[in-house]
């Protein structure tokens, strides 16, 4: 029944192009209510609960901030600044959407506030300058994920608290797998834009060598106070991400005004565009809460898992067997909720046969990323399809992200063929 | 089984409260003659808040049991905020001595929407300490500190004492800690091993006694009056048997020294408990603003607040 | 028909305005709890309790404004790939479904907004009152029903557009 449900609510939801978050959403109000019997409240309690979490308020404010900085030129100016160092590299300026997803990983833990966050600031400049909207997105939404793996993270804080293991040895042991990743993301880009022409703009940059792009670089000193309030107040122990984010904002409307060319009316405009851009997403999100509400309320995920611990596999077995469940999984749910409903039954599993608790913690992110660049219910693609004003759909949002899941799921392969990548550092220093 | 039940509770496995409700889980179903058998989601697996309880449980269809902290009631039941609230008590005793007040307080609240309460169960640990970046055991040093709580209440009483605290979930607690958000913490040792605290609050002061609202293990009350008799008798019985098992452990105050230990063996330092005067201070001024809150609060939470607080020592 | 549909954007205009009023709320009120505990070290401690409300809120009143621009994020891969007869079929039976969904949601929201009133529930640390801001999400939902209504028989317009001024 619940099988016919969810197979019939995707299928209506594709064809006649309902709005996706009220097809998850239906869909699980139709299990509610007749698998569960009539439960269907128990979808506004998930929503509310979900929506008045602090945390998630990170996201509106990043993509608010990304929009004045756009508005007023600020970003513009940090992209003509960059673009000279990367004129001559095979993807030229979409490096940077990796490298500013990792640089901000290593201060937000979320993999949606640095999809949002870099995303609002990266997509309009790129295509501006010629860049294929697809593939801008698609390196975006891979390097959001970054953001879960590079410390500080969510999804390993949550592990380390639910699963009492280490949050410093954790976060230690994301560092490398992180690095390795944005390198691994940054070696797809070159790949990519190799063998398919028409990805990045044709005309070679005309460089200002290497003296005038520093100089360039100096002149956009007053970007560096926005850079400041977001991650150095992060650093600095003046503000959490969600506290951050508003300080970005009121940096960014300071900078705009002060030095940028933002004007009251311009203002007002990016604040309301914004505002309908996550308005959007924010109906997807209810709609994946309502879903994940349905299917965890019927004890789905744990009995499947509670299923798979009677096969009595061997550990990469296992090890596969869970990382197809997450796979699965992870196109209905959004990875914090998938986290807490499966840990209190796959971490005693894959203990029990030898894994390293801290080296699972890194390998159940990874696999988590993957669910967030898979449809229907990837938050990344829906933060960045909603960044780019539906301009690319969630459909080839996914297309152009998938060279960059395969590549996370050939990293959990490397990770489990070498543990060493994740447990080094904090073997090093515990 | 007949009755296939499942139950609610939003700690995970390796929890001492998750065992608690385990077990009564276990031993009702043997005992019910394969009458019942109740499957227990842990670590909130079923994707529901216990905040919502009083919403979902009555009905029996969803979940038809749960293992419940009251205090996460406050959003319902506004009166649960100071009906047992942190540092009014200075012996961890009281609680027991307050258990027949508070079935009959937790007992109108399910009465009313249809939930069943079959009995409690003891919090594993009985003491509550500050956990610092740095040595802290005196109030007079905590005036210069940022602290961490967990609710409004432990505001107010440390306000009374010209300490500046504010609230900061779990989950955001490692990092404020770690980056100076806050510089101390009030958190029990075992909680805090397992958030790995003990990595950036390397030193534990003992302040006041955890006694706070005792875990509750409830039923729909439909669903419970569907039983057979068996199976009934069985859960009344598990519940009863687990109530008795925990609070003799949490009186014992055996797991807080094995918690000590383990926070020792991590690196961390157990200091000398706060002062005599000081533990006196703190809990005199918690009792001030319990009395304050409640005369403020409705006529329930009044009444609640006269007869608890003659209990409470 | 047209009258309407204009009427019905110009409360679309207003609402989305409220929406991100109640954003520019969100970040006044981060940004000076921020720094009054940085600076005096007296922290709100109600903050992070309004903030999710005001972002619950936030969300709600932008919902039908949303829903009248057609803004929501979908999959239109295979009206995309229909004569243009059966596309438009296919858009109008979407705005039907988003009524029934809106109708369905906002009855569920009502009961809500009924069960906290007659709980008299408060926040759970700072004893915030809850009904009014649980009120925002059935007339929300109500709004919304008459934008997919309106959107139900209006003439069809190429939904393809880019949200303005974002790109
Ligand atoms: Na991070
Ligand atoms: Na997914």
């Amino acid at each position: 029944m619940i099988y016919a449900i969810l197979a019939g609510g995707f299928v209506i939801t594709a064809v006649i192009g309902l709005p996706i978050g009220i097809g998850l959403a239906l869909t699980g109000l139709a299990i509610l209510q007749f698998a569960v019997g009539g439960a269907t409240d128990l979808a506004v309690n998930a929503m509310w609960d979900v929506f008045n979490n602090f945390t998630l308020s990170a996201v509106p404010l990043f993509i608010i901030m990304g929009e004045i900085l756009l508005a007023s030129g600020v970003s513009s100016r940090l992209y003509n600044a960059m673009s000279p160092f990367f004129g001559r590299i095979p993807g030229k300026l979409l490096h940077t959407n990796i490298a500013v997803c990792a640089l901000f990983g290593a201060v937000s833990g979320a993999s949606t506030s640095t999809a949002a966050a870099v995303g609002s600031v990266a997509f309009p400049e790129l295509l501006k300058r010629g860049y294929d909207p697809k593939i801008v997105v698609g390196t975006l939404a891979a390097g959001g994920t970054l953001g879960l793996l590079i410390p500080p993270s969510l999804s390993l804080l949550i592990y380390g608290a639910t699963m009492q293991v280490s949050i410093g040895q954790l976060f230690l042991a994301g560092i490398i797998p992180g690095i390795l990743f944005a390198l691994g993301m940054m070696a797809l880009i070159v790949l990519l834009t190799l063998t398919k022409r028409g990805l990045t703009p044709d005309a070679p940059d005309a460089g200002p060598g290497l003296g005038g792009a520093l100089l360039g670089l100096l002149r956009i000193w007053p970007i560096g106070i926005l850079v400041f309030s977001v991650l150095g107040t992060i650093y600095l122990g003046i503000a959490t991400p969600t506290e951050a984010a508003g300080l970005g904002v009121v940096a960014s409307i300071g900078l705009g005004f002060l030095w940028g060319d933002l004007t009251v009316r311009g203002l007002l405009k990016a604040l309301r565009d914004s505002v309908e851009v996550f308005v959007s997403i924010s109906m997807v999100i209810l709609g994946a809460v309502v879903l994940a509400q349905a299917i965890s309320i019927v004890g789905l995920p744990f009995e499947l898992m509670t299923w798979i611990k009677t096969l009595g596999l061997s550990p990469t077995m296992l090890l596969a067997v869970v990382a197809i469940f997450y796979l699965v999984l992870g196109c209905f749910f959004d990875g914090i909720s998938l986290m807490l409903m499966t840990l209190p039954i796959v971490f005693p599993v894959m203990t029990s046969v030898g894994y390293d608790p801290v080296w699972l913690g890194v390998v159940i992110t990874v696999l988590i990323e993957v669910g967030m660049l898979t449809p229907p219910v990837g938050m990344n693609l829906y933060i960045l399809t909603g960044v780019s004003g539906n301009r690319v759909s969630l459909i080839e949002a996914a297309a152009a992200a998938a060279p960059f899941w395969v590549l996370l799921l050939l990293g959990v392969a490397v990770l489990a063929a070498v543990p060493q990548l994740a447990l080094m550092l904090p073997q090093a220093f515990y | 089984a007949e009755n296939n039940w499942k139950m609610h509770v939003v700690w995970v496995p390796a929890r001492e409260e998750a065992q608690a409700f385990t077990r009564i889980a276990e031993l009702a179903s043997e005992n019910s003659g394969g009458t019942l058998a109740i499957q227990v989601f842990p670590g909130g697996a079923l994707g529901i808040k216990d905040a919502d309880m009083l919403r979902i449980l009555p009905r029996g269809t969803v979940i038809q049991a749960a293992g419940l902290y009251p205090g996460y009631l406050t959003r319902d039941k506004p009166e649960y905020s100071f009906t047992m609230p942190p540092g009014v008590a200075s012996e961890p005793e009281s609680l027991k001595a307050a258990l027949p007040e508070l079935t009959k307080i937790y007992g109108a609240t399910y009465e009313e929407v249809g939930i069943t309460l079959l009995g409690f169960v003891g919090h594993p640990v009985q003491k509550t300490y500050i956990m610092c970046k740095e040595p802290v055991r005196t109030l007079e040093d905590l005036k210069s500190k940022k602290v961490r709580v967990w609710e409004q209440f432990q505001v107010d009483t440390f306000a009374k004492l010209g300490i500046s605290a504010q609230i900061i979930g779990q989950n955001e607690l490692y990092v404020a800690m770690q980056t100076g958000v806050v510089d101390c913490a009030v958190y029990t040792v075992g909680s805090a091993l397992s958030i790995s605290l003990n990595e950036v609050a390397p030193y534990a002061s003992y302040l006041f006694p955890y006694v706070l609202h005792p875990l509750n293990m409830i039923v729909s009350t439909s669903a419970f009056e569907a039983l057979p008799e068996e199976a009934r008798t069985a859960l009344e019985e598990a519940a009863a048997t687990v109530q008795e098992e925990t609070f003799d452990a949490y009186l014992s105050g055996k797991a807080d020294d094995v918690a000590e230990e383990k926070y020792k063996a991590a690196g961390g330092t157990v200091l000398e408990p706060f002062s005599a005067e000081d533990r006196e201070a703190f809990t005199a001024a918690a009792r001030e603003v319990w009395k304050a809150a409640s005369e403020a609060g409705s006529e329930t939470a009044q009444s609640n607040y006269e007869n608890l607080s003659k209990i409470v020592k | 028909m047209r009258r309407l549909l204009l009427g019905a954007d110009r409360i679309a205009t207003v609402l989305s305005a409220v929406s991100a009023a109640l954003a520019t709320a969100i970040i006044v009120l981060i940004f000076v709890a921020t720094m009054m505990r940085y600076l005096i070290a007296a922290p709100i401690s109600f903050t992070e309790e309004l903030v999710g409300l005001l972002f619950t809120a936030m969300v709600f009143a932008g919902l039908p404004a949303v829903t009248m621009r057609n803004a929501h994020v979908r999959v239109t891969i295979v009206a995309d790939n229909m004569p243009r007869p059966v596309a438009e079929v296919l858009e109008r039976l979407a705005h039907f479904v988003t009524l029934l969904f809106a109708l369905w949601f906002g009855w569920l929201t009502w009961n809500y907004f009924d069960v906290t009133m007659s709980l008299d529930a408060r926040s759970a640390g700072s004893r915030l009152i809850l009904w009014p801001w649980t009120l925002v999400m059935p007339v929300s939902c109500a709004l919304a029903a008459i934008a997919a209504a309106l959107r139900t028989v209006a003439p069809i317009k190429p939904h393809h557009e880019p949200v303005e001024g974002l790109v």
